[in-house]
């Protein structure tokens, strides 16, 4: 039943032993680490709107953490008003996506990153997706291919952010797809949850817009071609730019002070 | 390990290969069947309510083997009444069952739009049986699946497709059980010419070959000696070549 991403969201690894070695960020705790990741995936569209969410035991499974914890994530959430919880036989929680991605919490996010933060993201996102972007020359099927280029058309057209980071994250999900590894497209989502937001930040002029149309049109090229080693390469071309802009951003954001 | 190859020949093996499918192809073509035969007679609509022993039948074979991963009902575009796009489909995992209900939106970019893909498409366009995989599905089932389906056909007209997802590695596990017991090298190819499964280490599975295999056809250093298509109709190619199984 193809096409339609959605995520596993993964806070601080899987395993509960490992949740000791990952820092609480902001003093926020693990639920508040939860509320943020969600918020990602619903505001990406990488959980539809309207999708049930699994029941508080099944997330705190997911999670590694105590179901008490999810339980205080989802009332954040239903506060933030992107959850809605119904009663009764066919009820539990369900993701209620807002018209527009909220920038500030994005900015703030970029701004509070040092830039070997950054760096370290995309070295991490540079190692997957360049081995993506050629197993996926080596083995998508027509159908992969032909979706490519529907979603680098839709990345042209789309009109403000939330439309732009959605077709972004759709085209690098697509290529993870055409991968035909699962691990691989697992952790392409989990990276798009976490860079793309941040991506599509205003300012942003139409020649950033054209150069990454461009880009997924060449590696799309690439992949049609059946040409592994050249879309690993534009693959890692294209992630290296995204670092340059995160970082231009970043400064500018440390430069300006962070508007909310 | 020692005990003497069981096939010889692609044909036999082809036939083997076809024993796996038939039996999920007999569990859809029954759903399909049921599926017709809940459509009221003619000038009545066909609405949810009439499907109610459909799911029944669903619910029950789902959850009976580990190969059915989801299972259900594809409609045509507006032959349910009150809906333009209908599914109904289960899936289980960690033994729970859940009614995957996809975004149909059409405005949303979202969107989940069944009848442009092709285990929807090929089935909607006469192919009596079909199979769309493996692939990495991420939209109901998330996992390495092989999507099969028929059509639904009522009074001589497209009402849409009756399938199943199975999961690749139980099948997989089947594919490669038999595949063990050829005389030499075999593999099964899909028609994107990809490597569904073979019995020796020198194929990745699901990586693609540059031509479908052909008898004399180099693959590598080696050589096709034999191709057969299994019966059960689904486009595979079974192919052994003369590369020793170990």
């Amino acid at each position: 039943m193809s096409a339609n991403p959605r995520i596993r969201v993964e806070v601080g690894g899987d395993a509960t032993e490992l949740a000791a070695l990952f820092a609480p960020e902001g003093g926020r705790g693990r639920a508040g680490e939860i509320v943020q990741r969600v918020s990602e995936a619903i505001h990406l569209g990488l959980l539809g709107d309207g999708e049930k969410l699994p029941n508080e035991v099944e997330l705190a499974g997911q999670f590694g953490v105590a179901p008490m914890t999810v339980r205080d994530a989802l009332a954040t959430l239903r506060e933030d008003g992107l959850v809605e919880t119904r009663r009764g036989r066919s009820g539990g929680s369900f993701v209620k996506r807002p018209r527009a991605i909220p920038v500030g919490p994005l900015r703030q996010k970029l701004a509070a990153m040092t830039i070997s933060d950054l760096r370290d993201l995309i070295d991490e996102h540079q190692a997957i997706a360049g081995h993506t972007a050629r197993l996926a020359a080596e083995r998508a099927s027509g159908v992969n291919v032909r979706r490519l280029f529907v979603l680098t058309e839709q990345l042209g057209a789309a009109q403000g952010v939330s439309e732009q980071v959605r077709a972004d994250c759709r085209f690098h999900i697509e290529l993870a797809i055409a991968s035909q590894s699962e691990r691989l497209t697992r952790r392409e989502v989990s990276l798009q949850a976490e860079v793309s937001g941040m991506l599509w930040l205003p300012p942003l002029s139409d020649a950033d817009v054209e150069t990454a149309v461009d880009q997924h049109d060449a590696i799309s090229r690439a992949v049609a071609a059946e040409d592994g080693a050249e879309a690993s390469r534009l693959a890692q071309e294209h992630l290296a730019a995204n670092l340059r802009r995160l970082t231009a951003l970043h400064l500018q954001l440390s430069e300006d002070g962070v508007p909310l | 390990m020692n005990s003497p190859p069981k096939y010889r020949d692609a044909a036999g093996l082809a036939q083997a290969v076809s024993a796996i499918l038939e039996p999920a192809f007999e569990r859809i073509e029954r759903l399909a069947a049921a599926i017709a035969a809940s459509r009221p007679n003619a000038g009545a609509g066909w609405s949810e309510r009439d499907l109610a022993g459909v799911r029944k039948l669903i619910l029950d074979q789902i959850g009976t083997d580990d190969l059915y991963l989801g299972m259900g009902f594809v409609a045509a575009p507006g032959i349910i009444d009150g809906h333009e796009r209908y599914m109904l489909w289960w899936q289980q995992e960690h033994g729970q069952v859940s009614r995957l209900r996809p975004n149909f939106d059409r405005s949303s970019i979202d969107v989940y739009d069944y009848v442009e893909m092709d285990w929807f498409r090929l089935a909607e366009a006469g192919h009596p049986r079909v199979t769309f995989g493996p692939y990495v599905d991420y939209s109901g089932a998330d996992r390495y699946i092989v999507t099969a389906t028929v059509p639904v056909i009522v009074d001589g007209a497209d009402a849409g497709v009756a399938g199943a997802d199975l999961l690749f590695g139980a099948l997989e596990r089947r594919l490669v059980r038999v595949l063990r017991e050829a005389s030499s090298e075999a593999l099964i190819v899909n028609a994107d010419r990809r490597i569904v499964a073979a019995n020796t280490p020198r194929w990745v599975h699901g990586s693609r070959l540059h031509s479908l295999p052909e008898p004399g056809a180099r693959l590598r250093e080696f050589t096709v000696v034999d191709v057969a298509e299994p019966p059960v109709g689904v486009g595979w190619v079974l192919a052994l070549t003369d590369a020793d199984r170990r």
